[in-house]
């Protein structure tokens, strides 16, 4: 369960937010929905703790994660919490399963390839996992994205922007992808987005 | 540990810049590396070939010729001495023993010997094949002379005039193999040694081939042992005389003067004498000598050690002041070489430091350009958990990486370069030379350049913020 109270945050030079109260729990999906620079991708990057709150409660699975340590918090989003950009990162020197290796090794699991290489399966990019991902297409890169983000077996996906720089069909593909069962755990899916097209799939939306 | 694994992986992901860094790092690296094992190799196969010879007397000349000829038999000699008055200058209660050395020829490049039993016995040789030599054209090869040529015991072959393998044979003798001689890692196993009689025979041969008409006049022109009085025949006897000769005398045969007899029995019991005494000592002992039939002939030098270190204060003196001859020690003349090679050495780490430093700098361009453009990179690492110590660590071990690997490379490229340089005659060869302290001690210095290089861009994504890099408006 993840619910936030009255978050408040700040830039150093720039309007105060203040966000709605949220609350998701796995096996929902939250749609926030925004225009551009209202927010969206600060709050994101609120409720996975790579930004602290100036005041305001986060409480995720019963842990404040705006009390925690720096390490600690770099460690429970690593554990809990996927995370997918509008831009797909990924570590340049390794290839698609090295990538996804890495995103358990980092947080501190087990390699556990047999996952990985059923989430793959299942997202249809097996045949690419030895290639680098800057030599996928778009849609292969989204793919990955969503893979990564599912490789600790989170209970929330975090995910900025994922359908703008895509057309309708592609859209809709995404929508598929993230309702398909990946993991055997439920996942809460929370997305930022300014794209109406995606309205029609959630029930749980917020506007800001 | 997978943060290593990463480290790796991310600078073999660019394969061109890390290989620059590396090998430009290894370059750096096998200087040092190179004078290291110079420098011991050096010290370590001239000390070994020094064997406890404490002075050389030879001809006058440069003192360190005369020890690379007749010690390391890495030069020209510097002439010839003549061999009575060495003797008497030899035969002297402050020296143990004397060896007399007739060089002049080579066979296919390995020089001959002329000498006593005794300079084996310097490298503590033993015998792998055969006998020691015993008369005159009997030769003993070094191992490695054996291994080159493929002598054999009971082989003949003919010796060539000078030191190198091109010249005039002298093929009016042949020398024959009575043994060779086991491996000793020192000059010994390049030398053929046979008896001081060889060489004159061998030499006094060809003056009369080529001075038929003018032997007489003793014509030295090429020929540093001419023997100019005399043909010498094949001489056995004298042979025999020889070897009895340049064992340890006690000058039985001179006597009467009282004062002498003290003199005498103090230096026996090992008590100091006076410069004056010794003087008086040395003068009486060659006026007491009797010119005999072999006072014309000549050795290239002759090697002494001490019984006392006090013959270290006045007999080199007396020689180089009071004879024709030359004395030279080969640790004082050898020290002074190795300084000059210092000198050298130390213009060439200067050179090797700039290198590393520069490589330094390299390695720190290469991580810090990765990094600035790759920073997401880092920003995405965080966002999968981990924590800014680990991408820290990370950077620091990329540097180390670069650095421990031109390390490795560096020390390997020295032995390779250095099996592949001319080695010089008196070096033994060598396949593989253990790492040297110096070398670790370099390892330790190659880390810190790593660290040092690579602190900045590890600090640099120590502190990433992960929302702004996230978020930049390229990254939007």
């Amino acid at each position: 369960m993840l619910f936030t109270h009255s978050l408040k945050f700040q830039y150093p030079s720039g309007p105060p937010f203040t966000f709605p109260d949220l609350q998701c729990k796995p096996g929902d999906n939250l749609l926030i929905l925004g225009e551009s620079g209202c927010g969206k991708t600060t709050l994101l990057h609120l409720l996975s703790g790579i930004l602290t709150p100036q005041s305001g409660d986060l409480d995720v699975d019963g842990i404040k994660l705006n009390q925690l340590k720096d390490t600690k918090r770099d460690a429970f989003r690593g554990k809990q919490m996927g995370m997918i950009f509008q831009k797909h990162f990924f570590m340049e020197g390794l290839s698609v399963f090295e990538n996804l290796k890495a995103a358990r090794k980092l947080s501190g699991s087990a390699a556990d390839n047999s996952h990985l290489e059923q989430l793959m399966e299942k997202l249809g990019i097996s045949h690419l996992s030895h290639k680098k991902p800057y030599k996928l297409s778009q849609g292969e890169q989204q793919r990955f994205s969503i893979a990564r983000a599912l490789a600790n077996k989170p209970s929330y996906v975090l995910a900025d922007e994922p359908t703008s720089s895509l057309d309708d069909r592609n859209c809709e593909k995404f929508v598929e992808l993230i309702r398909l069962p990946l993991t055997r755990k439920p996942v809460c899916w929370i997305i930022a987005t300014h794209d109406q097209r995606l309205k029609k799939y959630f029930s749980n939306i917020c506007e800001l | 540990m997978y943060i290593f694994n990463l480290a790796f992986k991310r600078l073999i992901s660019r394969p061109a810049n890390s290989l620059l860094s590396l090998l430009l790092f290894a370059i750096g690296i096998s200087i040092i590396s190179l004078i290291l094992l110079a420098d011991r190799q050096m010290k370590d196969s001239v000390q070994r070939n020094l064997a406890g010879v404490d002075l050389v007397m030879g001809a006058k000349g440069s003192p360190v010729q005369l020890i690379l000829s007749s010690v390391l038999h890495a030069d020209y000699p510097t002439g010839n001495i003549n061999l009575r008055e060495a003797e008497n200058i030899a035969r002297n209660p402050l020296v143990k023993q004397y060896i007399p050395l007739a060089l002049g020829d080579n066979y296919r490049g390995f020089r001959i010997v002329g000498t006593t039993i005794e300079y084996s016995g310097l490298y503590n040789a033993e015998l792998y094949r055969g006998q020691w030599f015993e008369s005159v054209f009997e030769a003993t090869v070094g191992y490695r002379v054996a291994q080159m040529t493929g002598l054999e015991v009971g082989d003949h072959f003919y010796g060539v005039h000078g030191f190198r393998d091109v010249g005039h044979a002298h093929d009016y003798f042949h020398y024959s193999v009575s043994g060779i001689m086991a491996p000793t890692g020192t000059v010994l196993d390049n030398l053929i040694l046979t008896p001081v009689e060889t060489v004159w025979a061998v030499h006094d041969g060809q003056d009369h081939t080529h001075d038929e008409h003018d032997h007489e006049n003793c014509d030295h022109e090429h020929d540093e042992h001419a023997d100019c009085d005399q043909h010498h025949e094949h001489d056995h006897d004298d042979s025999a005389h020889h070897e009895h000769d340049s064992h340890n005398h006690h000058f039985d045969d001179h006597q009467e003067n009282p004062q002498l007899n003290e003199i005498r029995a103090r230096i026996e019991a090992g008590e100091d004498i006076s410069r004056e005494e010794m003087e008086l000592f040395l003068a009486t002992q060659q006026q007491a000598h009797v010119p005999g039939t072999d006072d014309h002939r000549e050795i290239t030098a002759m090697l002494l050690i001490y019984r006392s270190p006090a013959a270290n204060i006045q007999l080199p003196r007396m020689i180089n002041e009071s004879t024709n001859m030359q004395a030279a020690s080969p640790a004082l003349e050898l020290n002074r070489l190795f300084s000059l090679l210092a000198f050298g050495f130390d213009a060439l780490n200067i050179i090797a430091w700039a290198i590393i430093i520069i490589s330094g700098i390299n390695i720190f361009v290469h991580l810090w350009n990765t990094l600035r453009r790759g920073i997401h990179e880092i920003a995405l690492m965080r966002v999968m958990g981990a924590s800014r110590h680990k991408v820290f660590i990370m950077l620091l071990l990329q540097g180390m990486i670069l650095a421990f690997g031109g390390w490795i490379t560096g020390v390997i490229l020295a032995r390779a370069i250095w099996m592949f340089l001319p080695s010089f005659h008196f070096m033994p060869d060598v396949a593989f030379i253990m790492l040297q302290p110096g070398e670790l001690l370099l390892l330790v210095y190659a880390l810190a350049t790593g660290i040092l290089a690579s602190i900045i861009p590890a600090w640099l994504a120590y502190k990433t913020d992960i929302h702004f890099t996230l978020t930049r408006p390229e990254n939007a």
